[in-house]
């Protein structure tokens, strides 16, 4: 009976002493996903083909994107030598054959998936009687991450 | 007796020299446990691309980043003149261009031109001693891809330069287009790699035969040139006065009609065929109203507008005593931009 009282004691001891030794001790951790924004535009350069005024020109376009879903919210288009390469005069297509303004072009989704691609065409017109010469412009794509 | 003129004009042609444009598509692939990656270190202006690879200590895989550029319009070794870009070595060795190659135009890559920094010049090769670091322009002191860089082929040994076997294989870009004239260039690849050590280059402004194709810097640009439509309908195209007496006058209406440029007729000519003499400057008047009539030298500019038309009347006189017998003669229009 000693014995079994002795026992019990000292499993008791040993159990009191596990518990403190099993108190457990929390690390937080915390941080903040950012979207990737890039993008990388094929070709980077739109080098159109010589054009007489009324005639015009598109070139395929690839967009890839790197590790976040993005999509383009927008498209801006800028002269920066001359005066037609503008939103009257660039458009856009998805198939090569039916041509849109950027801001038509982007009513629709465009979603550029994590290291995807976006494939697209851009036209150059030329209006009846421009004045030969070069001409240059900037195309702007807005991008927000793509949460759905 | 029937006189029949004829009117030709001379057509403009302007010869534009241009500059044929590449179409590429870029790609940043890594492999292995290696990266390929935008960033905003190290860039020339606003983005580089950052590649990264660890030493490679198990193989496979091959720790790469890589830089792919592809044509989908279609490339040629032979069409290939330079490539070159601005990295910045941030360790180990620089980074290196792969030309992929379908040599059997089966399609599919083949074969690839490896032109990495100790290979390209045969007389400095295997120059280990100072792997450049920090910014240099593709291979520093030792240039650029051009027709007299060296490149070994990649299923070949890959050195060292003495070895019959390595130097069989090893050609400046001119003897490889000549090696393989039908060549095909399915992609080129600017890369670091881990087989020599752990590698970090960022790459900014790569540029194939002089031509930027990428700067990673999210801006896209667009350009061309407008030529002039030169384009002048002239309607009807032959003058018929029939015939005439000496002392008589007969006046045609000529409509002349432009293309999609404004256009002015700056010069008119009259000149007679062999056939009689007498179509000529003075002879032939012009008019825009059927009223003023003058000749060649007092028309004036004709100004017309883009997708238009103008009456223009050509009144020929027959000089009195004029021998009996046929004429006939050009009238040549040139055309300017207005």
């Amino acid at each position: 009976m000693k014995k079994i009282l002795s026992l019990f004691l000292v499993m008791s001891l040993l159990a009191g002493i596990g518990l403190v030794v099993a108190e457990t001790n929390n690390q937080g951790a915390e941080g903040n996903v950012v979207a990737n924004f890039n993008i990388i535009f094929n070709p980077q350069i739109l080098n159109f083909d010589n054009l007489a005024p009324g005639e015009s020109d598109s070139l395929a376009n690839t967009i890839i994107g790197t590790t976040s879903n993005l999509e383009i919210t927008l498209i801006q288009v800028a002269p920066n030598i001359g005066t037609i390469f503008n939103e009257n005069n660039v458009m856009f297509s998805n198939d090569d054959v039916a041509f849109v303004s950027a801001a038509s072009f982007v009513a629709a989704p465009i979603s550029i998936p994590a290291q995807g691609e976006f494939d697209f065409f851009v036209q150059m017109n030329i209006p009846v009687g421009t004045l030969s010469g070069p001409y240059a412009g900037t195309i702007t794509y807005t991008v927000m991450e793509d949460v759905v | 007796m029937k006189k029949v003129i004829k009117l030709v004009i001379a057509s403009l042609l302007i010869s534009i020299i241009g500059v044929i444009a590449l179409n590429t598509t870029t790609f940043l692939i890594p492999k292995g446990e290696g990266t390929a990656a935008l960033s905003t270190e190290n860039s020339v202006s606003g983005n580089s691309a950052r590649l990264f690879a660890p030493l490679i200590t198990a193989f496979p895989p091959s720790n790469e980043g890589t830089i792919r550029i592809e044509f989908p319009n279609g490339m040629t070794l032979a069409e290939l003149q330079n490539i070159s870009w601005t990295q910045f070595v941030a360790q180990g060795y620089a980074a290196h261009v792969d030309v992929l190659l379908d040599t059997l135009g089966d399609g599919t890559v083949n074969d690839s031109l490896v032109f990495e920094y100790a290979k390209v010049k045969p007389l400095d090769c295997d120059d280990t001693a100072d792997y450049p670091v920090g910014p240099i322009n593709t291979f520093g002191d030792k240039g650029i891809v051009d027709e007299n860089a060296y490149a070994w082929l990649n299923s070949n040994v890959p050195g060292p330069c003495g070895d019959s076997n390595f130097d069989s294989n090893h050609k400046s870009l001119a003897n490889w287009k000549l090696f393989y004239p039908n060549a095909k260039i399915i992609a080129l690849e600017i890369e670091v790699d881990g087989w020599i050590s752990q590698s970090e280059a960022f790459i900014d402004n790569v540029m194939v035969n002089g031509e930027l194709i990428q700067n990673f810097d999210g801006v896209q640009t667009g350009n061309g040139q407008v030529v002039t439509d030169l384009t002048l309908i002239i309607n009807p195209i032959s003058l018929i006065f029939g015939d005439m007496q000496p002392g008589e006058s007969k006046t045609l209406p000529t409509i002349l009609t432009v293309g999609q440029s404004n256009l002015d007729v700056s010069m008119i000519q009259v000149t007679p065929s062999q056939e009689g003499g007498i179509f000529n400057e003075n002879n032939v008047l012009f008019s825009v109203d059927d009223i003023n009539f003058a000749d060649v030298s007092e028309i004036g500019i004709i100004n017309i507008p883009s997708e238009t038309s103008k009456n223009l009347f050509v009144k020929l006189t027959i000089p009195t005593a004029t021998p009996a017998g046929p004429f006939s003669g050009t009238i040549t229009y040139t055309v300017m931009q207005a």
